[in-house]
């Protein structure tokens, strides 16, 4: 199998936070990982170093092999120049938690705006592959639509179609579902459990457990800024290794089922 | 006080007080064209990452929001052509006078206009690989400008009034004309009163105009 995302000795700190430490990640094509761990544990930072929202200060970062930065002899991290990093971004989809739709587009809009502007196709093909992608997402009566007038789980649908327009080999998730009702969740839930289907090499960073026990084809622990334990999520959610990771899934786990029996 | 007013004068000559507008119309419309491509520049330049481009972009805000709008005037009317050689007709030094000053007023309400713009936006569309320049152009500034359509009227309003500082230099605007007909008939207190209400009218107007169109925006929203 080949790889997609290759990170390694990957540092982050916010001040004197250190949020990633030392953290080697190996994603390899068509691979579903999940990130879970406590909030602070770095999960997110972590997948936002994969496309450089965040931009570490020392390590190296590859997608399919080729470098997202300039790696300097003494360890330090440089970002390649806008120009390339926005042609490696066009490839990567990302999926927000807040959704990020752009307010002041259609929905269509929304969705032809990266194969227009990025893609350069022409406009009848760029709205052909949006409707398309929308269709996928279900919701294909609600092109003209603003995204105001969606609803989280439509809004949270139509933000993954506009990542999938960019015809993406590598999708990014960062808690796609936490800003939802929870009667929304499992809309998006499916959605992403077809993609998974189809075989997109995925990176998610979730609370949603089962999901996680169902989908993912390995699942990473992360506390402290490192990836503390990782494996199939029979064996992380059936027989972790670690205390804190055995603490941290009782806890989430109980709360879920809670949830679950009402 | 036992004043009578005779509004006579003003009757009399009501065209040629009226007159004026196109002047005051053509300046400050000028001024805020200008002044608004001044300032999204500005604007922009100021929340740049490099330091020097946001640092300059402060200072021409700084100087201009800190110096008198006449004395800016009668600078660049006086001290420009000196400086440049350039010999300019007097409405076009007041056009630049007061587009250089609106300009730092409006760069503040674009910086403010963008600042305001959740930064979830611009990581969406660089997260597409759209371009920096693409991405302020068709994600930040059509929100950004939404967001300043209120101040920008405000602006507009403060430019109109500013624009009667011309009558200083001999430009025949609504006040100048006013100034003119109150040295010939002897009547400056209806004149000048009149000329209060004329000005009045006009911002109410645009502040009304302003209000419904924003209205409308929010519908959309």
């Amino acid at each position: 199998m080949s790889s997609m995302v290759k990170v390694e000795a990957l540092h982050k700190s916010f001040g004197k936070l250190q949020v990633l430490n030392n953290v080697d990640l190996e994603v390899a094509t068509g691979e579903v990982v999940v990130m879970i761990g406590a909030s602070g544990s770095g999960k997110t930072t972590l997948l936002r170093c994969i496309n450089l929202l965040e931009v570490p200060e020392r390590g190296r970062i590859f997608i399919e092999g080729e470098p997202m930065g300039l790696h300097q002899p003494d360890g330090s991290f440089r970002p390649l120049a806008d120009s390339i990093l926005d042609q490696r971004r066009a490839h990567i989809g990302m999926v927000f938690q807040r959704f990020n739709l752009f307010p002041h587009l259609t929905v269509l809009g929304n969705v032809m705006l990266g194969p227009l502007l990025v893609r350069k196709l022409p406009k009848a093909e760029a709205r052909a592959l949006a409707e398309r992608q929308l269709e996928k997402v279900g919701l294909a009566e609600k092109l003209n639509v603003y995204p105001s007038k969606l609803s989280g789980g439509q809004q949270q649908r139509v933000a993954i179609a506009r990542a999938l327009a960019m015809e993406p080999k590598l999708m990014l998730f960062d808690e796609p579902t936490s800003a939802l009702d929870p009667e929304l969740v499992g809309e998006v839930l499916e959605t992403m459990r077809q993609l998974a289907d189809d075989g997109m090499t995925m990176v998610i960073v979730t609370h949603e457990m089962h999901f996680a026990r169902d989908v993912a084809d390995r699942v990473c622990f992360l506390a402290n800024g490192q990836i503390l334990e990782q494996g199939p999520p029979e064996k992380i959610f059936a027989e972790p290794e670690h205390e804190r990771t055995r603490t941290f899934l009782r806890r989430t786990m109980a709360h879920l089922g809670e949830i679950n029996s009402h | 006080m036992n004043y009578v007013f005779n509004f006579n004068a003003v009757w009399a000559n009501w065209h040629y007080l009226v007159s004026g507008i196109g002047i005051t119309v053509l300046v400050t419309l000028s001024a805020l064209g200008i002044g608004l491509i001044i300032g999204i520049i500005v604007g922009v330049l100021r929340l740049s990452k490099r330091p020097y481009l946001s640092r300059i972009a402060w200072l021409y805000i700084e100087v201009l929001r800190n110096t008198p709008a006449l004395v800016q005037l009668i600078w660049v009317y006086y001290c420009l052509p000196i400086l440049t050689g350039l010999e300019l007709q007097t409405t076009i030094s007041c056009i630049i006078a007061l587009s250089l000053q609106s300009g730092a007023y409006i760069g503040e309400i674009v910086r403010g206009g963008i600042a305001g713009i959740d930064r979830g936006q611009s990581e969406a569309a660089r997260t597409l690989g759209l371009s920096s320049w693409q991405t302020m152009t068709r994600i930040i500034l059509p929100q950004a400008l939404r967001r300043m359509l209120a101040p920008l009227v405000n602006q507009a309003v403060t430019l109109l009034k500013y624009s009667s500082l011309v009558s200083i230099l001999g430009v025949a605007d609504l006040t100048y004309n006013a100034q003119v007909l109150a040295t010939t008939t002897f009547r400056p207190l209806e004149i000048f009163t009149f000329l209060a209400l004329e000005y009045l009218a006009i911002c109410s107007a645009l502040s009304y105009l302003a209000s419904r169109l924003e209205k409308r925006l929010a519908v959309a929203d």
